[in-house]
């Protein structure tokens, strides 16, 4: 610091002629100089970096500045290992026709150089002419010409370090990332970010989420502009907020944190006082929001369930999780432990039990038949007497009708169509909903620990999947009748018996009605 | 797996592809150990297979593993690229079709790919739902509420927005960014603009005719977002999508866009075409539209039914006629209203009295009809939510409104 201070010093002595400091890196086998000018009647010194490289020179950086931090945290900055021109590894191009390469004249250790009148941008001929160093390439300064680009890869340039030197370059322009799976963009106007954006994040977040980013490339092309303006903070204020998010996701990262993943509260009873206590060694974060997201978390959920139901930024629910588990409050689990088969540990078993499942099916359609139905619902119905869980039952018809010469003709759905009926109703219900053949012709589906009104809404919801678009070609909506009866216990009756008629009278009057869906109370 | 539950090796493929016997196997594996070199390299000198080759085999074992490929479908596709000199993406091109037309669907699907760009959903759920729009013939969106993965709000939006997108009205960007102010803050697409830009204005436009629709209860709201998911991903005119997934008829249509044209004239009001139109709804032949029609006069506004609150409670099991009748007297001697008595008495508490008050109203305007109308309240009871709440979880909450 203390060199650019007598630097300085030197130019104020020699006003009108620039004063320069050689030195070579060994580490990179580069020389660079550091000129200083400083003109009558101004205060700001300009302040010059070249780079000589094989024959080379290169002009690195100018700006008219007295901040000596700011020349100083530049000349930091050559301090990296990398090739070509660069600040940090970073590539600079320019299109166009580069200028003409002239011959580097060497300069003394120390020099004082006569310059034109006033300030030439490094690109002019008679800046060439008199600085008698040709740019074949430089940093896009606020004075580059329209289209330089500065490229890079993130591995070597991490974001922090990319963003402030664009920021103490005080440049003009648009700065993409081409991440992983997304690219982002950043406009910068004299060194301040302006707007930012990711696919799904705005403003400070985006700036946030791309400092996160670890691996990709990026560019750097000056002079784009937008009249978008969505950063709010100061930069530095968002870096640092960035990295503390980056460090929250490597940390999730190795605690083995996906979307699939399932967030699994570690204690099953904790009072507000504790969980307040728990969360007081974590980050300060709302604590009303804490308590929803924790509560949330009463039921097994992955993180893909939490984004949906509780849409929330990333910066948000990275901090949030990042809290829980180092408060020692979840435990992340891999879905592949949870999900799929229960018996996945009984590999041979496993296989016998899914044998036995099978002669359950009817194969015509992949569901169970009505036997297999009515021997589930005894089970459910023995749960519902022990435990009192509601217990809900949906009995429904799938038809299809068709206009005869004097009346409407109703006909069981081919197996095809079934069997795609089936598939939708999959999507709809619940892995722990039995889907089944009810009787002949009719199905249904136990939904055990289920309200009436809940299961009225999965009747809902499997009517619409069902007409939404064609089962096959002409089993569309007009050519479909559907008709459901909800029933429940305790809200129907007190036995089998009661739940059983109840929900077929309710499909009854459904068939009847104005609506597909019948709640059996209606119906009496 | 191979059919001992094992991953695919590389070699056993080449032996299942039959350009490898298990002898030249046993043969080179032998020299390699041997020889201190690298099985592949051993096989490569013997020359029974090429450096392609073997790249092929790891392609194709990797699809495997990662069960993107059938295990017999891999070994098919590894005897074409050698008998045929094909690469190993035609060949499974060609052995697979629905494996191709998965890839056409993920890339052609604008609705899943920006729901996928802005992290909305992962890349997985993404396929799955392509397996299951393919399996199930429903569209990527509606695949996507139904596995829980999207709200019907968030697919609402995502499609008004690439509807503007497509129209040149907004940015890409400014629709991604609407995108994930939507999410987060629960707005419509319209509003959601307007964060950003408080002078947004879509321009001025007339009542469109799928509106009307959706007006004189021809189509839900639901049927006319899975026709706008399609008419935008597949690119076919929301009124032909609408024929073909049977939301109602080329006849109804017609007679539709004629209503539509005499509301304009003027020579209807815009009501009478909404009872006209409603009564159109079920026609399915020629004779039965003009019988329709011929009674155009005599055709005046639906008359509203008449709702009693107590028909209501009586129809949700909130309380037995036998309950009714002892509180009827009683409110008359008091000369309290009905609700007022039940409440008293503990039949009913006052929240619960609000919300049947509330569905009365709906069911005297046509809004709901009495089997929803129980539903919702009965929804609304048990779950505690508001009944306005309850109809936009249901899908009966109209969005559209008379002009």
């Amino acid at each position: 610091m203390s060199d650019l201070h007598y630097l300085f010093a030197q130019a104020r002595e020699n006003r009108g002629r620039e004063v320069e400091v050689n030195w070579f890196e060994p580490m990179l086998s580069k020389t660079f100089s550091l000129g200083c000018l400083s003109r009558p009647n101004e205060a700001d010194a300009i302040w010059t970096i070249w780079e000589d490289s094989a024959g080379s020179s290169n002009l690195i950086w100018q700006y008219q500045t007295s901040d000596f931090m700011l020349v100083n945290d530049m000349l930091n900055m050559l301090d990296r290992k990398d090739s070509g021109t660069s600040i940090g590894g970073s590539t600079i191009t320019t299109f166009g026709n580069p200028p003409p390469k002239e011959e580097h004249l060497n300069q003394p250790a120390t020099s004082s150089r006569p310059i034109s009148d006033g300030y030439v941008p490094p690109y002019s001929p008679a800046a060439r002419r008199d600085n008698q160093r040709p740019p074949a390439a430089a940093l896009p300064a606020a004075n580059a010409k329209h289209g330089s680009m500065l490229e890079g890869d993130l591995a070597k340039n991490p974001m922090p370090q990319l963003l402030q030197s664009l920021a103490m370059g005080q440049l003009t322009g648009k700065l993409q990332v081409s991440g992983e799976t997304a690219v982002g963009e950043i406009f910068f106007d004299h060194g301040v970010p302006c707007h930012a954006a990711t696919p799904s994040e705005y403003g400070d977040a985006a700036i946030r989420e791309l400092v996160a980013w670890e691996i990709g490339t990026f560019n750097f092309e000056a002079d784009q502009t937008t009249t978008m303006r969505s950063v709010q903070k100061q930069l530095p204020a968002i870096i640092s907020e960035g990295m503390q998010l980056l460090d929250q996701k490597r940390l999730l990262k190795k605690a083995g944190l996906n979307f699939e993943s399932y967030l699994v509260r570690r204690h099953k009873t904790l009072s507000e006082t504790e969980l307040k206590l728990m969360l007081s060694k974590g980050a300060p974060i709302d604590w009303s929001l804490q308590k929803e997201i924790y509560d949330y978390f009463s039921h097994k959920r992955t993180l893909t369930d939490l984004l949906r139901d509780k849409p929330m930024e990333t910066s948000l629910w990275t901090a949030l999780i990042f809290n829980f588990l180092s408060c020692g409050l979840i435990d992340i689990k891999q879905a592949d432990t949870l999900k799929g088969s229960a018996l996945g540990f009984l590999p041979e078993t496993k296989t016998e039990v899914e044998t036995l499942a099978a002669t359950l099916i009817r194969p015509e359609s992949g569901l169970f038949c009505y036997e297999a139905l009515l021997y589930f619902l005894q089970y459910e119905y023995f749960r519902y007497e022990a435990y009192g869980f509601p217990l809900s039952l949906v009995v429904f018809d799938i038809l299809t009708r068709k206009q005869d010469a004097t009346m409407e003709v109703y006909d069981r759905l081919p197996s095809q169509a079934a069997a795609i009926a089936g598939m939708r109703i999959d999507l709809v219900k619940r892995r722990l909903d039995i889907l089944g053949h009810f009787e002949a012709l009719d199905y249904a589906i136990i939904m055990p620990n289920t309200k009436a009104s809940s299961a009225a809404f999965v009747a809902n919801r499997i009517y619409e999947t069902l007409t939404a678009t064609p089962l096959l070609p002409g089993i569309d909506r007009r050519a479909l009748f559907l008709s459901f009866g909800v029933a429940n216990l305790p809200a129907d009756g007190d036995d089998l018996e009661s739940l059983i008629l109840s929900a077929k009278d309710a499909k009854m009057r459904a068939k009847q009605g104005a609506f597909p869906v019948v709640l059996a109370r209606t119906s009496k | 797996m191979n059919s001992n539950g094992q991953p695919l090796t590389v070699n056993e493929l080449l032996i299942r592809a039959s350009i490898l016997t298990a002898d030249e196997l046993e043969h080179a594996a032998r020299l390699a150990d041997k020889m201190h070199q690298p099985l592949g390299r051993i096989l490569q000198m013997n020359g029974y297979c090429t450096e392609a080759n073997l790249d092929d085999a790891a392609n194709i074992q990797q699809r495997v593993a990662d069960r993107s490929l059938t295990l017999e479908t891999g070994v098919k596709a590894m005897e074409m690229v050698i008998r045929q000199g094909v690469d190993v993406d035609t060949a499974i091109r060609r052995l697979n079709p629905v494996t191709s037309q998965r890839q056409n669907l993920t890339k052609k699907n604008i609705v899943g790919n920006v729901l996928a760009t802005t992290n909305i959903i992962t890349q997985k759920q993404f396929q799955d739902a392509i397996n299951h729009s393919l399996n199930t013939h429903l569209p990527l969106g509606v695949v996507l509420v139904n596995m829980g993965a999207i709200s019907v709000h968030v697919l609402e939006c995502t499609i008004t927005l690439l509807e503007y997108i497509r129209d040149g009205l907004i940015s890409n960007e400014q629709g991604t960014h609407a995108l994930q102010m939507a999410r987060f803050r629960q707005l419509s697409a319209i509003d959601a603009l307007r964060e950003d830009n408080p002078n947004f204005k879509l321009p001025e436009r007339t009542l469109e005719l799928k509106e009307l629709l959706v007006l004189a209860k021809v189509i839900t709201e639901s049927e006319l977002l899975t026709a706008r998911e399609i008419e935008l991903v597949e690119k076919e005119p929301l009124l032909k999508v609408l024929v073909d997934i049977g939301s109602c008829s080329t006849l109804c249509l017609e007679a539709a866009q004629q209503i539509m044209q005499m509301v304009k004239d003027g020579s209807l009001t815009f009501d009478q075409g909404l009872v006209i139109l409603r009564r159109l709804k079920k026609v399915r032949t020629e004779a039965e539209m003009e019988k329709v029609l011929a009674t155009i006069d005599e055709i005046e506004d639906d008359e509203e039914p008449v709702v009693e609150l107590a028909h209501v409670l009586v129809a949700a099991g909130l309380v037995s006629q036998k309950d009714l009748e002892m509180a009827t007297p009683l409110a008359m001697q008091s000369k309290k209203s009905l609700n007022r008595v039940l409440v008293d008495s503990g039949f009913l508490d006052e929240r619960t009295v609000g919300l049947v008050s509330s569905v009365k109203e709906l069911l005297q305007h046509n809004i709901l009809t009495r089997e929803q109308a129980i539903i919702a309240l009965i929804y609304s009871i048990e779950n505690n939510t508001l009944l306005d709440d309850t109809l936009r979880i249901f899908g009966w909450w109209q969005t559209i409104t008379t002009p």
